[in-house]
């Protein structure tokens, strides 16, 4: 059914109403977080859906449709939204006035509609918002593929402080040299930027399929069981585990497992068992990899350790010592060294790796009944809940952790700080609204417009202690994690 | 010959209207939102200024326009819409220069030009 004039006309003026009070709203949630504007543009837009429906402009409606999955976006992110992205929305606004204006039916001379939503599925697809849900992946195992040549934990941390500050700069820059300073910024953080991986079953897969070909090389029975949950770590644990697991499982093949002659012997089934479990314990990452095969020879071990000078001859029984050694660099009790081990450069990678990630390795043995190793590693805090504003004159946004809780007035005599001057991030103290946080000891104030929105940030450059700072990103926007207990200002 | 009337001088923005031999409005430097008002007036005056010669044809060249803001950018979307909204035989076509170096133009512009294909064209 044609629509007819007067409904028509009628639309054309709600609608541009509409798209005004939208365009005001969309300005007052950027520029301070307001709430009920926020409500406003969704309620304005998914009403303005309706109703360009309702009168054959489905142009319009097409737009709105559109403009909703950006404000979706945009609403993930708190509103902290890029040049490029408010550009897009503030274009979406002027054409579809521009649609609204035209007469119901009319041929759409000049105006590319398909091109527009084009751009605006462009802009959609980078900015497309990772999914929100439980704090540790799940699923399959992702690696990280990397891009960029990475450098040490220790030369991470050395170069961190300074990471942060070149992203401050340019996020804080304009133009060309904004342009200029984006490719210093991600050529650091590409460098030394937090990595996430995903640990889980389908990595480790492969190291199941490896010991059963190695058992059958050597001519044993293997039967192996492999436990994993999934976790989310750091590339660089990922690669500590993978080369753990690598290790341990060809030397428990190798070293631990009888010949099925020889298990029948001493009375244990011909297929040895290996058993490899991953899971989170408490905030550890723990990885057990267990035989039950021969254990190791402590008498063979301390035998080596006396021909190499790192015991006397007359220590009897290494105790537990007999771990380290086996851990030192070219320690083996092979007499000769075959394809798949006894050159001695497997456990001390195994440790180095393990220990350069933050982690332990631990291990116990019995004579004849097989070894355990336990590899514990600290579950980065990769992501964290938090509070984040918007403030004015600081073109990134700031966020601190769950730990502060917003109150409604500062402590009787608690130091007052505005975060974005003692961060020099504004060079006087801009006003308005202040929103007061404590964390129990003491009581900051963040100068913002707007309210706080909690939020899931990720740590994409980790400052240690006791920096004031460090960069997060939410979803694909950039910003600052701020430590106001270590504000100097 | 430059328009002094139709010109803008800021400590980083520059904007500066030619009206012959070609029609072209030159915009240099970054346009923050401070510069939404006066850049919205000078288009206003320019539109009037190339409706009154006849004008058919305007060239606008951002080369070196480093930075612009969203509700600055908006100032350029009026102004194409209050060409669209003359008569056909009154409309003038707009041409920007822009600069592939500068990453931010790419879009906007390919985005503005969906507004008016048969007025807008952008040259790199």
């Amino acid at each position: 059914m044609i629509p007819s004039e007067d409904l028509v006309d009628q639309f054309r003026g709600v609608a541009l109403q509409r798209l005004d009070r939208v365009e005001a709203a969309w300005a007052s949630v950027l520029s301070s977080v307001d709430d009920h504007a926020a409500v406003l543009i969704h309620r304005e837009i998914h009403t303005l859906k309706g109703e360009s429906r309702m009168v054959g402009f489905t142009d319009v409606n097409l737009v709105c449709h559109k403009l909703e999955d950006l404000l979706e976006v945009a609403r993930a992110r708190g509103y902290a939204v890029d040049d490029d992205f408010d550009l897009a929305v503030n274009m979406a606004f002027r054409f579809m006035a521009m649609l609204v204006r035209k007469k119901v039916g009319s041929q759409l001379r000049g105006i590319d509609l398909p091109g527009f939503i084009k751009q605006i599925e462009g802009i959609l697809a980078e900015t497309k918002p990772t999914p929100r849900g439980p704090q540790r992946a799940t699923g399959p195992l992702v690696a990280v593929r990397r891009a960029a040549p990475r450098v040490s934990l220790p030369m991470r941390a050395y170069l961190a402080p300074g990471a942060v500050d070149a992203f401050v700069e340019y996020a804080a820059a304009r133009g060309a040299r904004r342009d200029r300073l984006r490719v210093s910024w991600h050529a650091v953080r590409d460098l030394i930027g937090n990595q996430r991986a995903v640990i889980g079953a389908g990595q480790l897969a492969k190291h199941k399929s490896g010991a059963l070909a190695l058992a059958r090389e050597l001519g044993k029975q293997v039967d192996a069981t492999f436990d994993v949950g999934t976790a989310e770590v750091t590339a660089e644990m990922l690669d500590a585990v993978d080369a753990a697991v690598l290790h341990l499982v060809r030397n428990a093949v190798d070293h631990g497992i009888e010949t099925p002659d020889e298990r029948v012997r001493v009375g244990k089934p011909p297929a040895g068992k290996i058993r490899v479990r991953c899971g989170m314990v408490g905030e550890w990452l723990e990885l057990v990899i267990e035989d039950d095969g021969r254990g190791v020879s402590l008498a063979a071990v301390r035998e080596r350790a006396v021909a190499l000078g790192l015991v006397t001859s007359d220590v009897v029984d290494l105790g537990e010592r007999w771990f380290d050694l086996v851990c030192q660099p070219g320690f083996t009790t092979r007499a000769e060294a075959s394809d798949i081990s006894g050159r001695g450069v497997g456990l001390d990678a195994v440790r180095a790796g393990i220990t350069e990630v933050g982690g332990t390795l631990a291990a116990r043995t019995a004579d004849g009944a097989g070894t355990a190793w336990t590899i514990r590693l600290p579950l980065p805090e990769l992501t964290l809940q938090g509070h984040v504003f918007r403030v004015a004159f600081v073109p990134f946004p700031l966020v601190l952790d769950g730990s502060w809780q917003l109150c409604a007035a500062p402590v009787a005599g608690a130091r007052v700080v505005d975060v974005a001057l003692a961060l020099g991030l504004v060079e006087e103290s801009v006003g308005g609204p202040m929103h007061y946080l404590t964390n129990g000891t003491m009581t900051v104030a963040m100068l913002s417009d707007r309210a706080a929105a909690t939020v899931q940030a990720r740590r994409l450059v980790t400052v240690r202690a006791p920096s004031p700072y460090e960069v997060i990103t939410l979803d694909t926007v950039e910003g600052l994690l701020v430590h106001p207990q270590h504000l100097t200002r | 010959m430059w328009e002094p009337s139709l010109a803008i001088r800021d400590l980083d923005f520059e904007a500066a209207v030619e009206l012959a031999p070609r029609a072209t409005l030159r915009l240099v430097g970054n346009a923050d939102s401070a510069i939404c008002d006066p850049l919205a007036a000078l288009l206003t005056g320019l539109h009037a200024r190339l409706r009154a010669a006849g004008t058919r044809d305007v060239v606008v060249d951002i080369r070196a326009l480093e930075f612009m803001t969203a509700s600055c950018f908006n100032t350029l979307v009026a102004w194409l819409a209050l060409i669209t909204e003359l008569p056909a035989d009154e409309r003038y076509r707009v041409q920007f220069e822009s600069n592939i170096a500068i990453p931010w133009q790419r879009r906007s512009l390919q985005t503005l030009a969906c507004f008016a294909t048969d007025l807008v064209t952008v040259e790199t």
